[in-house]
């Protein structure tokens, strides 16, 4: 599979820090490729640089195996963004919105109104047409916003944290249509702090935190670089302490805390550790009400490497 | 792509209610309340022909620009005249003075004098009228005093007198116009006023070259950032949104003429047509001011908003639009500061159609504003190519 | 609070006070050079032809202009008055707004402050600079005459407090307007306008007897420099006007701003 982006060493300095610190990535063609790092960590930034927006200090970026320059049209008329701001016109409506985004890469009328239609049922705006942005709720506004990125049918798309304040049904709606995107053969890099998302939507996600890579890999690759395998949480009414020490001791276990009746354990790596919590449970006649079991999120990957959250 | 963008950019300045507000609507209500305004002192203003004297001494009839000057100044054929002139002794001046028929008497000796019993407008057009011919005169001497010394200086004593003739035209023109803004049957406060609501209204097209702008940089605005991802040359989306100001800002002038033409009743006189070439080509000047702030200045939108409202409100200040008094001492002190000076361009153009019998110093008002404009057009095109941002 | 509002405003407070501070410079430096020639006695012969109701408008009907103070006190003035409307006129419209527009809205709200500390906070940021403002261009003005000849220095002090009569007032209906709105470009063009028609009216006003009641409509007015000319004391009408339209505007943008739906 040959690759749409190659980022090699690139590095944007300001006066005061370095935003973007000798990242090197690459994008194959049709995967999505998550970016995900807490606020300041370099993800807009990145994707600026490689747009050719922002200056860069060092590094170079190839995107369909050509340098990319502002001028670089042959490029650009491929990509499709949508930034993390709304970026619509007020005075002009859904439709005329769409379609006058459109019309800077597709010059034939006919092609453009088809395809500023498919824009349109794609995010689901097909009863908001004629309304404009100031009567649209934020949930659809952030539709429009990708309806105009996306309407020209580009081969690689930008989405630069999509979903940021966004009602839940409007996100659903935004995830099935990169899907569909996807589907359709585009390549797609998808910026966010929501690692929910990224697990959903992404074939492979980097992790960045000051301007760096600290982790690179499918969801499964990177969920594999922390150290812990499972947490479990079960609620135990008025437990005693002797039983807490007890499970302490429990192979694998690598921390327990009980709190508020919520009996909360971490393991290491190791398999069946729920069903040994579970016959303990069980042989001391311990009573239990609920009991939850989850692999580790991309945020404990990156609390582990970082020792913060991803979203703070 | 021009036309698409051309077409959006013209929908979305339509759109912009606060826009078309000081486009369109506030250039006419302002000129309703000029119109209230100036009327009552229309029809109050009515100058008479001025009785005078001239004590004929050896000193006046060996000075031919003071002696031609009043002859011109007293004729009846002239559709300017101003004076009634008597030439007496002094002593008959100083009775003819007395008993009120004049309202003062030239004596001029080794500097003229001016003698007046009392204070007055004819008294002050009188002394006025003295002093700038008095100027002239001293201006032509040096003139030629000096062109006469290059010239020997050079070693060359075929002195081509034309050359020096013309440039003595010149000066005299200058202090004709003088004359004439002060004292003339034609001078028309409305119709100054008027001009000066043309040409704030020309200015205005910086904040429309503004937008056209700011909607095109990535540093700007979110759209900006979108239409600078998009495959299309830059310079044709600039191009075609500026075009788009434009042609709104020329709708915005024609319809203040159409306005204060039909429904004013403001007589534009036979210069109607070079009026509307200048109010044209002084909308472009504005505008391009207004794209060269939007493209030189690294600033948001309100502090470029409020530079393009700075230098337009300082140049309508030095050119008189604010006050009387700030034009005439740039003129007379500081021309070179007026001469570049777009709001003055304008004014000065409007002016030179009223005092001026040839065209050349409109033309030259005209070309000067053109000069402007593309100067601005340059730096601006100059500054956005192949733009690339530190931070946005 | 305050301290932030003080810092943030600080650079639009020092272009605006060294452009004015500037255009006065440019009077100074000019105008020795002009009362030395022949040629100020002229002009001011000169401006005498000009209806009377013109020279009212700019109260050249009560002074001349062969001195600087002559001609501070005819456009000079009005021009001070223009301009501080205008930074008061952006100030007022931008203080609060540009908390919605950044986004820092959202964080300000999230704090233990009320909706009315927010905008007390700003309301005494934007007086001190106006004043400030004021201030500056008192004592250079006052430089620059003490080169320029005699003048009387308590006509001066007066004439040099009026601008801030109308300008608190431009500042405070500005800032109830922006209550009315979310976006900036909006009220920029609405406050701005306030500001330049207002300054149209009040030079209009004094041309004839149909449009004097423009005057009323002017906040320019509140000024009233041609009181301080004529019987050197600020009009104590004024004044209190002032005071009453500033505490209304302030108090209508306060309950407004309270029932606001923020962005």
């Amino acid at each position: 599979m040959k690759n749409v982006i190659e980022v090699k060493n690139l590095t944007k300095e300001y006066k005061e820090l370095k935003a973007v610190d000798n990242l090197s990535f690459a994008v194959q063609e049709g995967e999505i490729l998550g970016l995900l790092g807490p606020n300041g960590s370099g993800k807009s930034t990145t994707i600026n640089c490689i747009l050719s927006l922002l200056n860069f200090s060092e590094g170079s970026i190839k995107i369909f195996g050509k340098e990319m320059k502002p001028d670089a049209y042959d490029i650009k008329k491929d990509i499709g963004v949508v930034f993390q701001d709304v970026a619509v016109f007020e005075e002009l409506s859904v439709y005329d919105n769409i379609d006058y985004f459109c019309g800077l890469y597709i010059k034939d009328k006919r092609v453009r109104k088809k395809y500023v239609e498919e824009a349109i049922q794609l995010v689901g705006l097909e009863e908001f047409k004629n309304f404009f942005p100031k009567k649209l709720s934020g949930g659809l506004l952030r539709r429009l916003n990708i309806a105009c990125g996306i309407a020209h049918k580009p081969k690689l798309i930008f989405l630069d944290e999509p979903t940021v304040a966004v009602d839940p049904q409007s996100r659903n709606n935004i995830l099935d249509g990169i899907k569909m995107l996807r589907d359709r053969g585009a390549t797609i890099i998808y910026t966010t702090h929501y690692m929910e998302e990224v697990e959903i939507l992404c074939d492979r996600v980097i992790i960045l935190d000051k301007g760096k890579i600290i982790a690179s890999g499918t969801n499964a690759e990177v969920k594999a670089l922390a150290s812990i395998e499972e947490k479990v949480s079960v609620e135990a009414i008025d437990l005693d302490k002797k039983y807490i020490d007890e499970i302490k001791k429990f192979k694998n276990v690598d921390e327990v805390i009980y709190n508020n009746n919520i009996l909360f354990i971490r393991y290491k790596k190791g398999k069946n550790n729920l069903d040994t919590l579970l016959d303990y449970l069980k042989e001391e006649h311990i009573k239990y009400n609920k009991i939850y079991s989850e692999r580790p999120t991309l945020n404990d990957v990156f609390l582990e490497l970082t020792g913060k959250e991803l979203r703070d | 792509m021009f036309i698409h963008n051309f077409k959006y950019a013209l929908k979305t300045l339509f759109r912009n209610k606060m826009l078309i507000f000081w486009t369109f609507a506030f250039p006419i209500i302002l000129g309703t309340f000029f119109n209230m305004a100036f009327s009552d002192i229309e029809k109050s203003e009515k100058l008479d022909i001025i009785d005078i004297a001239i004590v004929e001494t050896d000193e006046f009839k060996n000075n031919e620009i003071f002696k031609e000057s009043f002859k011109e100044l007293s004729n009846k054929k002239n559709k300017d005249r101003l004076f009634n002139t008597k030439y007496v002794e002094e002593s008959e001046a100083k009775e003819l003075l007395k008993s009120n028929k004049i309202t003062g008497y030239l004596l001029l000796k080794d500097t003229p004098k001016v003698v007046v019993t009392t204070s007055g407008i004819n008294e002050t057009i009188l002394k006025y009228v003295t002093e700038e011919i008095k100027q002239t005169e001293k201006i032509v001497e040096n003139l030629a005093q000096s062109e006469i010394k290059k010239e020997v200086e050079k070693k060359n004593y075929n002195i081509d007198y034309d050359q020096i003739y013309n440039k003595v035209l010149e000066i005299t023109k200058d202090s004709d116009a003088n004359i004439k803004n002060i004292t003339s049957h034609n001078l028309s406060y409305t119709m100054i006023e008027f001009y000066t609501l043309i040409a704030m209204a020309c200015l205005y097209g910086g904040i429309l070259g503004m937008v056209a702008i700011n909607q095109n940089l990535a540093n700007m605005s979110s759209n900006g950032k979108r239409v600078s991802v998009a495959p299309t040359s830059k310079g044709k989306l600039i191009l075609s949104s500026v075009l788009a100001s434009y042609i709104t800002q020329l709708i915005g002038i024609f319809l203040l003429f159409i306005y204060t033409i039909f429904a004013l009743k403001v007589d534009y006189g036979n210069n109607l047509a070079l009026v509307i070439l200048l109010a044209t080509v002084g909308s472009f000047a504005g505008l391009s001011l207004g794209v060269a702030v939007a493209c030189l200045f690294k600033a948001n939108d309100n502090v470029k908003t409020g530079i393009v409202i700075s230098i337009t409100m300082f140049g309508c200040f030095l050119s008189g639009m604010m006050g009387i008094t700030m034009k005439y001492i740039i003129d007379k002190n500081i021309p070179i500061i007026n001469k570049l000076n777009p709001a003055n361009m304008i004014t000065d153009g409007f002016y030179s159609l009223y005092y001026y019998d040839t065209l050349d110093r409109f033309y030259f008002n005209v070309v000067s504003l053109l000069i402007f404009a593309f100067l601005m057009i340059a730096i601006s095109m100059f500054s956005l190519r192949r733009q690339k941002y530190d931070s946005i | 609070m305050l301290k932030r509002e003080l810092k943030v405003n600080l650079k639009s407070f020092i272009i605006w006070t060294v452009l004015l501070i500037g255009m006065f410079l440019v009077v100074f430096l000019v105008y020795p050079s002009i009362v030395n020639s022949n040629n100020i006695e002229m002009m001011d012969e000169m401006m005498k032809m000009f209806p009377s109701e013109m020279l009212k408008a700019f109260n050249m009907d009560l002074s001349t202009i062969d001195s600087a103070f002559g001609w501070l006190k005819t456009e000079g003035f009005i021009f001070v008055l223009l301009v501080v409307g205008c930074y008061c006129s952006i100030l007022g419209s931008t203080i609060l707004l540009k908390e919605e527009s950044d986004h820092t809205i959202e964080y300000l709200n999230s704090l233990p402050i009320t909706r009315n500390k927010i905008v007390i906070s700003k309301v005494l940021c934007g007086l001190f600079y106006i004043v400030l403002m004021i201030f500056l261009l008192t004592i250079f003005n006052y430089i620059g005459l003490s080169f320029s000849g005699k003048f009387d220095h308590k006509q001066y002090f007066l004439l040099s407090i009026t601008p801030i009569f109308s300008s608190i007032v431009i500042f405070f209906f500005c800032l109830l307007l922006s209550t009315f709105t979310h976006k900036n470009k909006r009220i920029l063009g609405m406050s701005l306008g306030v500001v330049f028609i207002s300054y149209i009216l009040y030079t209009l006003s004094s041309l004839s007897k149909e449009v004097e009641f423009l005057k009323y409509i002017s906040i320019f007015t509140l000024a009233d420099i041609r009181h301080v000319i004529l019987n050197t004391s600020i009009n104590p009408v004024m004044i209190v006007m002032s005071v009453i339209l500033s505490t209304l505007f302030f108090i209508l943008a306060l309950v407004r701003y309270n029932k606001k739906e923020l962005l």
